[in-house]
C-alpha cells in the first residue's frame, strides 16, 4: 500500500494552507474525496443526468440501474443477507431519525424503555430524546469506564421488560472505542431486544459485516467514505422495512393516490419519497469502489498502525493527557494539551496546516462523564501518513511555546 | 502568532475579578453551544454607574481574557460610557476599526490587543461572550446566547 501514490489521488492536498501542506486529521468529522468520485459526480451530471425512478427514456433507464447498482454494490460492501435492505437517506442522522421515528411511533408507548450508552454521537441519542418527550418513554444509558470501554456486563441489569430498543454506536467518535456489538448481540437476544447501530465511524473504519453483526438496523453516512455529502443509508431488517410506516411522504413513495386514500409502495420505495441525491448515490458507488481497491482489511492496518504510532509519539509529551485509550480502539484518539484550551489548539494547528476538530464533537454526555469540557481530536484517514503525525506533534510544541507551557 | 498578545496571555492565565460579586444587582450567564464556553457576569450598577463587575466561567484564552480586561475596563464607568466602549469594542472585533475614545492609554491597549481577532472569524465569539453578556445582564436577560442572534 504506498500511501503517496493514494494521497495524489486526493486533489485536496495539492492546495496549501497558509503556505503549508494540509496535514487533514478530521476524517471523523467528513473525509476528504478520492478524485474518481469527483469525477463521476461531474460525469453523471455532464452526460448521464435524468431522474431515476420515473421516466421510461433511456438516459432516465440507466440512471435508475446506476442508482440500483450502488445499492446493490453497498450489500455486498457491508456483507448483508437476503434479510437487509438498504434504504438511501441523507446520512446517518437522517437514518437515525428515520428509525426512531418509525418504531417509536409504531411501537412505543408510555413507560417503554430504550437503553442507549455514554458513548453515543448526539445522532444517536436526540431523536429517542423526542420520543422521550413525545411518548413519555425513558432512556437509560451503559456506562462506559474511565478508559472509554462500554461496560456491557452492566446491560443486563439495565434491561426490563419495558425495554424496547438497544441504540448503540459500533465506534465512539471521540475516543475510538469499539463496542463488542456481539456480546449486545447475545444479550438482547435473549430478550428479543432489537439494535439500532450507529455505523457512522464503523462503516468507513472497521470492517463491517451485517451478516455476522445481526444487527436490526445499521445506519452510515457516504460522506465519511470518501464519498460525497448528501447521502448516506440505512441498512435495515426486512421485517423492519415492512413493518413500518413511511417516514417521509411525497412522490415515489406511494403506489396509488385517490381523494379518500394513499397506498404505499413497497420495499424501499416506501421510505425515499421525493427526487434523491442521485448523482451522490451513484458517486458513493465510487467511493466503495475505491476502497474495495485499495482493499479495506489494508486501509484498517494501515490507519492502526498509525493511530498507535501516534499515540506513541504523543506520550512522549507529558503535557498531552488523553480523554480516555480503550482496550480496542479504532483510528479516533482525543486529548488535551494540559492548561490550554482546545479552541486554542485548534486555531494555532490551523496556521501550523494541521486540521483538527476542538470541541464536544457532538458529544457532550460523553465530554461531562468525562470531567472535561472539550478535547482535540485526531481522527486518521486512508491518506494520512506518520509526517503528518511529526507535523502534529510540532505543532502542539509550537503551542506549548505560545502559551509558555 | 500575533493573535495571542502578551496581554491577553496574562490575562487568560490570571483573570482578573474572576469571582462572584457578594453585592450585585445585575447578572446574566453567556453561552457558546458551538465551543461550550459560559461565561457568568456580575454587575453591581448604582446611579446609573457601573460600581463593579466580575465574571465566573470557563472557556478558551480569548474568551478567559476578553471577559478579565472587561471587568477591568467597565469598573466605574457610567453606563452610557459602558454602552459606547462595547460598541468600540464589537467594531474592533468585527471590522478592525479601533476607534476608541476617552480611555486611558492602558484601557485602550488592553482592548487593542485583540485586533488581530478580526482575521478569525471562527473565533469573534469567544472575544465577545462577555460583552455581550454583560449587555444582557443590564438588560435583566438572565441567559444569553450566542446563536440565538441568528
Amino acid at each position: 500500500m504506498n500511501i503517496n501514490e493514494i494521497k495524489k489521488q486526493f486533489p485536496i492536498f495539492e492546495k496549501k494552507i497558509k503556505g503549508k501542506q494540509l496535514v487533514y486529521l478530521d476524517s471523523a468529522n467528513s473525509s476528504q474525496k478520492p478524485k474518481p468520485v469527483i469525477d463521476s459526480l461531474n460525469q453523471f451530471y455532464l452526460y448521464e443526468f435524468a431522474n431515476v425512478g420515473r421516466g421510461i427514456y433511456q438516459l432516465a433507464a440507466n440512471a435508475s440501474d446506476k442508482y440500483e447498482k450502488s445499492r446493490e454494490n453497498l450489500k455486498s460492501f457491508f456483507n448483508t443477507t437476503k434479510d437487509y435492505e438498504i434504504i438511501f437517506t441523507k446520512n446517518s442522522t437522517e437514518s437515525l431519525n428515520l428509525v426512531a421515528s418509525c418504531f417509536g411511533e409504531k411501537f412505543l408507548k408510555e413507560g417503554d424503555e430504550v437503553i442507549s450508552t455514554e458513548l453515543e454521537h448526539h445522532a444517536n441519542y436526540v431523536p429517542w430524546h423526542f420520543l422521550r418527550k413525545r411518548k413519555k418513554i425513558q432512556i437509560k444509558f451503559i456506562p462506559i469506564d474511565d478508559n472509554g470501554n462500554l461496560q456491557i456486563d452492566k446491560l443486563k441489569d439495565l434491561i426490563t421488560n419495558k425495554t424496547k430498543m438497544i441504540a448503540v454506536t459500533h465506534m465512539s467518535n471521540v475516543t475510538g472505542t469499539v463496542v463488542n456489538l456481539k456480546k449486545i448481540k447475545e444479550i438482547a437476544d435473549k430478550h428479543k431486544i432489537p439494535i439500532c447501530v450507529d455505523g457512522t465511524q464503523g462503516a468507513a473504519h472497521l470492517d463491517v459485516s451485517i451478516k455476522d453483526l445481526d444487527c436490526d438496523f445499521y445506519a452510515f453516512s457516504g460522506h465519511k467514505m470518501y464519498g460525497p455529502t448528501g447521502i448516506g443509508g440505512l441498512i435495515i431488517k426486512y421485517k423492519w422495512l415492512e413493518a413500518f410506516d413511511p417516514f417521509l411522504g411525497g412522490g415515489g413513495m406511494i403506489e396509488f393516490v385517490s381523494k379518500e386514500d394513499v397506498g404505499y409502495a413497497k420495499g424501499v420505495w416506501k421510505f425515499e419519497a421525493g427526487t434523491m441525491p442521485t448523482a451522490e448515490v451513484i458517486s458513493l458507488n465510487e467511493s466503495i469502489h475505491f476502497i474495495n481497491k485499495i482493499g479495506k482489511k489494508n486501509i484498517i492496518k494501515h490507519e492502526e498502525d498509525l493511530k498507535n504510532f501516534a499515540i506513541d509519539e504523543l506520550k512522549k509529551n507529558n503535557s498531552i493527557k488523553f480523554v480516555a485509550l480503550p482496550d480496542d480502539q479504532g483510528s479516533v484518539f482525543s486529548f488535551n494539551i494540559q492548561d490550554i484550551h482546545s479552541h486554542d489548539v485548534s486555531t494555532i494547528f490551523d496556521q501550523e496546516g494541521v486540521a483538527v476538530r476542538g470541541g464536544h464533537h457532538c458529544c457532550q454526555i460523553l465530554h461531562d462523564r468525562l470531567g472535561i469540557n472539550s478535547s482535540i481530536r485526531v481522527s486518521l484517514g486512508v491518506y494520512n501518513d506518520k509526517e503528518d503525525i511529526h507535523i502534529l506533534c510540532n505543532a502542539i510544541k509550537k503551542c506549548q511555546s505560545i502559551f509558555k507551557k | 502568532m500575533d493573535l495571542y498578545q502578551e496581554i491577553i496571555l496574562q490575562h487568560s492565565k490570571f483573570p482578573k475579578n474572576f469571582k462572584k460579586l457578594g453585592d450585585y444587582n445585575f447578572c446574566s450567564e453567556g453561552y457558546n453551544p458551538l465551543c461550550g464556553d459560559k461565561i457568568t457576569i456580575y454587575v453591581s450598577e448604582k446611579e446609573k454607574k457601573v460600581k463593579d463587575v466580575s465574571f465566573e466561567g470557563s472557556g478558551c484564552a480569548i474568551s478567559i481574557a476578553s471577559a478579565s480586561i472587561l471587568s477591568e475596563i467597565l469598573k466605574e464607568k457610567s453606563l452610557d460610557k459602558s454602552k459606547n466602549i462595547y460598541d468600540s469594542f464589537l467594531n474592533l472585533i468585527n471590522h478592525n476599526q479601533s476607534n476608541f475614545s476617552d480611555l486611558t492609554e492602558k484601557e485602550t491597549s488592553m482592548l487593542n490587543a485583540f485586533s488581530e481577532i478580526s482575521k478569525f472569524p471562527m473565533r469573534t465569539k469567544c472575544a465577545t461572550l462577555s460583552w455581550s453578556t454583560f449587555n444582557a445582564a443590564l438588560k435583566n436577560i438572565k441567559n444569553f446566547n450566542t446563536e440565538s442572534l441568528k
